[in-house]
């Protein structure tokens, strides 16, 4: 579960600091998806990533943004 | 299109009615409040009853939401069923009618996919929040204590009274 709480943060860091969170679920292997809530509830706990809804243009934006 | 204020009134006994009043859009929160308080005490210097509460109907226009159908597939009946846990240990549901197939785990299971995109980014409406212009508005329970986890997510199906 920490190995994958990494690897999405390094992601987000990797995209500039925001990662739209369907590109993660996309990218990470099958087996682990059911594994994702979990893990960003990680990375929401230890004010790494968190969880932003957002309304730009008339268009929801579902993403994760790096903390500190 | 203008906005709803209805005022609930008992008499002796503690039956409730009510009686509405529509008033022009395009302002805050604090103009309806100032109105609600200023019509109910007009009301109030003329009736025997007591005034219970007020409460304000504000109508957002959703003319912009794009792909707004009801596909063949929909069904008021088939629902997905939220729980969730807000900071002060209360909990919230929430039934959301014409669930998709998508949102659903696997055949064998009443379980909705909470790491599916369109499911998660719901739960997180929910538990973070949504930010709007001028800050982020967060649901919370009817104390205003704000949703923090999410206990359940499961589909069910209701009966909505009518032939389907």
């Amino acid at each position: 579960m920490e190995e994958l709480a990494n690897q999405i943060e390094s992601q987000v860091v990797a995209a500039g600091g925001r990662l739209a969170y369907k590109t993660v679920y996309e990218t990470v292997a099958y087996e682990q998806r059911q594994l994702l809530p979990k893990a960003i509830k990680i990375l929401e706990a230890g004010q790494r990533v968190k969880r932003e809804v957002s309304v730009i243009d008339g268009v929801n934006h579902f993403d994760l943004v790096k903390l500190g | 299109m203008s906005q709803t204020i209805v005022f609930t009134i008992a008499d002796r006994s503690g039956t409730e009615a009510e009686t509405s009043v529509r008033v022009t859009s395009g302002l805050n929160v604090n103009h309806y409040q100032g109105f609600a308080v200023a019509f109910a005490n007009a009301l109030n210097n003329f009736i025997y009853g007591k005034i219970l509460r007020a409460v304000c109907y504000v109508f957002p226009t959703l003319a912009g939401l794009v792909g707004n159908v009801a596909t063949s597939s929909s069904d008021v009946e088939h629902v997905g069923k939220f729980e969730f846990l807000t900071a002060s240990g209360e909990r919230v549901k929430c039934n959301i009618p014409c669930l998709a197939e998508a949102a659903i785990l696997a055949y064998d299971s009443d379980d909705l996919n909470q790491a599916e995109p369109e499911v998660a980014a719901l739960i997180a409406a929910m538990e973070t929040g949504i930010a709007v212009f001028g800050g982020t508005i967060s649901p919370c329970d009817a104390g205003g204590s704000d949703i923090v986890d999410t206990i359940f997510a499961r589909e069910a199906f209701r009966n909505s009274g009518s032939r389907r």
